[in-house]
C-alpha cells in the first residue's frame, strides 16, 4: 500500500488508466473497432454518411462522457456522506435522493411524460422528487437548527423505504409499462446524448469544486462532530452544505441515468486506500476513480450480450465488489 | 342432456388429456388470448371468468374478473369452472396451484404462427364450437401458403419493430414471437432476429449498424417525436424515408385471429416499401 505516499504515482496512474479506458470504451461495443479506426474517425470529424463515424461520434463519445460524469458525481457524492455520517456504509442513495427519484420517475414514465419538455420530463420530475425527498429528511432530522447526524442516516433510510414501497405500489397497478421503468430504476447510460451531458457538466464541477472547498472541513470532522468544532469549524453549516452538494450531485446523476448502485459506496473505499483519506487528495482521487469504473461499467454492459445491453448497475456490483473484497483482504494481512 | 360429440377427451400444448364429460359452460379464461379466441369461434357464452387485460371483445369486460396476469386462485375456484384455459408461459407460477386443486385445466404456450392455429383448433373442440373454429384455421393455413409464394420474390426490406422509442434502449422483437413470424411472412427481414429471443433491449449502436428500411411500432403516431427528432436515430434510413409506422399492439402481440389483421397490415406496409 505504498502508492499513498508517491503522490506522483497517483499523479501518473490515474491519468493514464482513464486514458487506457477511454480508448476501450471507444473501441468496444456492438461493433468492435480497432484503436487506429477510432483514431481516424476522431481526426475526421463527424461524418453522418458512414454509420461507423455516426457510432463513435454521437453514440459512444457523449455515452463516454455521460457515464464518466456520473461516476464522478456518485463518488464526490459519496465520500461526502461517508465524511459526514462517519459511516462506512453510508452512500449516496442513503438520505433518500434515489428513492425520491425513482417514485418521481416511475410516476412520470407511467403518466406518459416522456416526450414532454422535449424529452426531459422523465429526468426533471426525478430531480425534483429527488431533492424534495432530501428536503424532507433534512426537515426531520433537525431540531432547533442542529443537524442530528444519526437521526439524519435513520430518517433517510426510513423516508427511502416509504419512497421505494410507493414505486413498487405504482409498478403492481401499472401493468403495461412495467419494462420501461424497470429499465429505468436499474440505471442505464443508453439515453445519453450532447444535450443531457451539456446539464450535467455544472453538477460534476461543483461537486468536484465544492468537495475540495469541504476538503479541511470533512478531514476535521473525521476525528467527531465536536472536536471539528473545537477546530473552529461552523460544523452546523458544513453539515448543511455537504448535504446540499451530496443532493444536488446525487440528483443530477439519477436523474439523467437511472439509479446505479455500488459506485457511490465502493469508490470512496478504494481511493481511500489506494491513495490516502486525506479529502484534498480524495476529492480527486475518488472523481477520477468513479469515472473510470463507470465507464468500464457501461462499456461491458453494451459488449458483452452484444447486440443487446445489459443494466450498467449489475457490471457496477460485478466489478466493485471482487476488487473491493481483495482490497479489504490485504489490508487485514498488511 | 346428452351432448353431440362429449365426451371428448383433448391433449394440451404439455400433451396432457383432459376428459369433458359434457360440453364446458363454465369457462375460465386466464390470459386475454384466449377470451377473445373463445369469443372469435362463438364459445363467448361459456365463459364465466376471465382477466382484468380481457378487453376484447367488449363484452369480455363485463365478466367477472379473476385476477391480472397475478391469478387470483381463489376467484378461480370459487366460480366453479368446468374448464380452465392457462398458458403456459404467461401463468406458469400458478400451474402448480391449479394443478394441485384438480381443476380441469388446458395450457396453450403458441410460439409461432401455426401454434395459434392450434390453439384456435383446440379451443373450438373442446367447446364443441369445432364449426366456427374451422374457417379461422382455414385462414391461418392459407396466409402460410400464400407467405411460401411470397418468399420466392426478391429483395426483403429490414424491418425492425420496437415496443418503445423512449427511454433508448428500443424493447425490440427478436425470435421466437409471433410477430417474427409475421414480418418474415410479409416478405420483410427481421433485422432484430439474431439479437435474442422475444422483446429485449437493443442498443443504440446496433439499431444504427442494422439500419433498417421499415420501423413499425406500438407507440401511438403522436409519441414517435423522439424518435424523428433524435439526433443520432433520426438519420435511420425507415425515418429518412418516412416508414415510421403506429400499430395497434393487440394485431401483432396476442395470439389470436386479429393477427391475421397484422398480417394484412405488415404485407401492404412491406409491399410499399418493396415498390419504391
Amino acid at each position: 500500500m505504498g502508492l499513498r505516499r508517491h503522490r506522483w504515482v497517483v499523479a501518473v496512474i490515474l491519468p493514464v488508466l482513464a486514458v487506457v479506458t477511454a480508448v476501450a470504451a471507444l473501441c468496444l461495443g456492438s461493433e468492435v473497432l480497432t484503436p487506429q479506426r477510432v483514431w481516424h474517425i476522431l481526426q475526421q470529424g463527424v461524418s453522418s454518411g458512414d454509420s461507423v463515424s455516426v457510432i463513435v461520434w454521437e453514440l459512444r463519445l457523449p455515452r463516454m462522457t455521460m457515464a464518466a460524469l456520473v461516476g464522478m458525481l456518485l463518488s464526490v457524492s459519496g465520500v461526502i456522506l461517508q465524511g459526514l455520517l462517519r459511516n462506512d456504509l453510508a452512500d449516496p442513495y442513503t438520505i433518500g435522493v434515489s428513492s425520491g427519484a425513482a417514485m418521481g420517475a416511475s410516476a412520470a414514465v407511467l403518466a406518459g411524460w416522456e416526450a414532454k419538455w422535449h424529452g426531459f420530463g422523465v429526468p426533471m420530475a426525478a430531480f425534483v422528487c429527488a431533492i424534495a425527498a432530501t428536503a424532507v429528511v433534512l426537515t426531520v432530522a433537525r431540531r432547533g437548527g442542529v443537524l442530528q447526524v444519526s437521526v439524519f442516516l435513520l430518517a433517510g433510510i426510513v423516508v427511502g423505504s416509504f419512497m421505494w414501497s410507493g414505486v413498487t405500489l405504482m409498478l403492481t397497478l401499472a401493468g403495461a409499462d412495467v419494462g420501461r421503468v424497470l429499465f429505468w430504476l436499474m440505471g442505464s447510460f443508453a439515453d445519453a446524448e450532447w444535450t443531457r451531458v451539456r446539464l450535467l457538466v455544472p453538477f460534476a464541477l461543483m461537486g468536484v469544486a465544492g468537495l475540495r472547498a469541504m476538503a479541511y472541513g470533512l478531514n476535521a470532522f473525521a476525528l467527531g462532530e465536536e472536536s471539528a468544532a473545537h477546530l473552529g469549524f461552523d460544523v452546523e453549516r458544513l453539515k448543511r452544505w455537504a448535504i446540499v452538494l451530496a443532493a444536488f450531485s446525487t440528483a443530477a446523476a439519477v436523474s439523467v441515468s437511472g439509479i446505479i448502485g455500488f459506485v457511490g459506496l465502493v469508490v470512496p473505499h478504494i481511493a481511500r486506500r489506494l491513495f490516502g483519506a486525506d479529502h484534498r487528495q480524495l476529492f480527486l482521487s475518488a472523481a477520477f476513480l468513479g469515472a473510470i469504473l463507470m465507464v468500464w461499467a457501461d462499456t461491458l454492459a453494451r459488449s458483452i450480450a452484444r447486440p443487446a445491453e445489459i443494466p450498467v448497475g449489475v457490471i457496477t456490483a460485478l466489478l466493485g465488489a471482487p476488487f473491493f473484497i481483495t482490497l479489504l483482504r490485504r489490508e487485514k494481512l498488511v | 342432456m346428452p351432448d353431440p360429440g362429449f365426451p371428448r377427451r383433448i391433449t394440451d400444448f404439455r400433451g396432457k388429456t383432459l376428459v369433458l364429460t359434457r360440453r364446458p359452460q363454465r369457462i375460465v379464461s386466464l390470459t386475454p388470448g384466449s377470451t377473445e379466441v373463445l369469443f372469435a369461434i362463438g364459445a363467448g357464452k361459456q365463459v364465466v371468468g376471465v382477466t382484468s387485460y380481457c378487453d376484447y371483445p367488449p363484452e369480455a369486460r363485463r365478466l367477472p374478473k379473476v385476477g391480472d396476469m397475478r391469478t387470483n386462485v381463489e376467484a378461480v375456484v370459487a366460480l366453479r369452472p368446468d374448464l380452465v384455459m392457462a398458458d403456459g408461459v404467461l401463468n406458469r407460477r400458478f400451474l402448480p396451484t391449479l394443478e394441485r386443486l384438480k381443476l380441469p385445466l388446458l395450457v396453450v404456450a403458441p410460439q409461432n404462427w401455426a401454434d395459434v392455429a392450434k390453439v384456435i383448433q383446440l379451443l373450438g373442440a373442446a367447446t364443441g364450437n369445432e364449426k366456427r373454429a374451422e374457417p379461422i384455421v382455414k385462414q391461418f393455413q392459407q396466409a402460410e401458403r400464400e407467405a411460401r409464394a411470397r418468399a420466392a420474390g426478391s429483395a426483403r426490406p429490414g424491418v425492425l419493430f420496437t415496443l418503445n422509442v423512449e427511454p433508448l434502449p428500443m424493447w425490440v422483437a427478436g425470435r421466437k414471437l409471433f410477430v417474427d413470424d409475421m414480418i418474415r411472412m410479409a416478405g420483410g427481414r427481421n433485422v432484430a432476429a439474431d439479437g435474442g429471443e422475444n422483446y429485449y433491449p437493443l442498443s443504440a449502436e446496433a439499431v444504427i449498424t442494422r439500419n433498417p428500411d421499415i420501423v413499425i411500432t406500438t407507440v401511438p403516431e403522436d409519441r414517435l417525436t423522439p424518435l424523428r427528432e433524435h439526433p443520432v436515430l433520426s438519420r435511420l434510413k425507415a425515418v429518412q424515408a418516412n416508414r415510421v409506422y403506429s400499430v395497434d399492439s393487440n394485431w401483432f402481440v396476442r395470439p389470436t385471429p386479429r393477427l391475421l389483421k397484422g398480417l394484412e397490415q405488415l404485407v401492404t406496409i412491406i409491399a410499399s416499401a418493396q415498390r419504391r
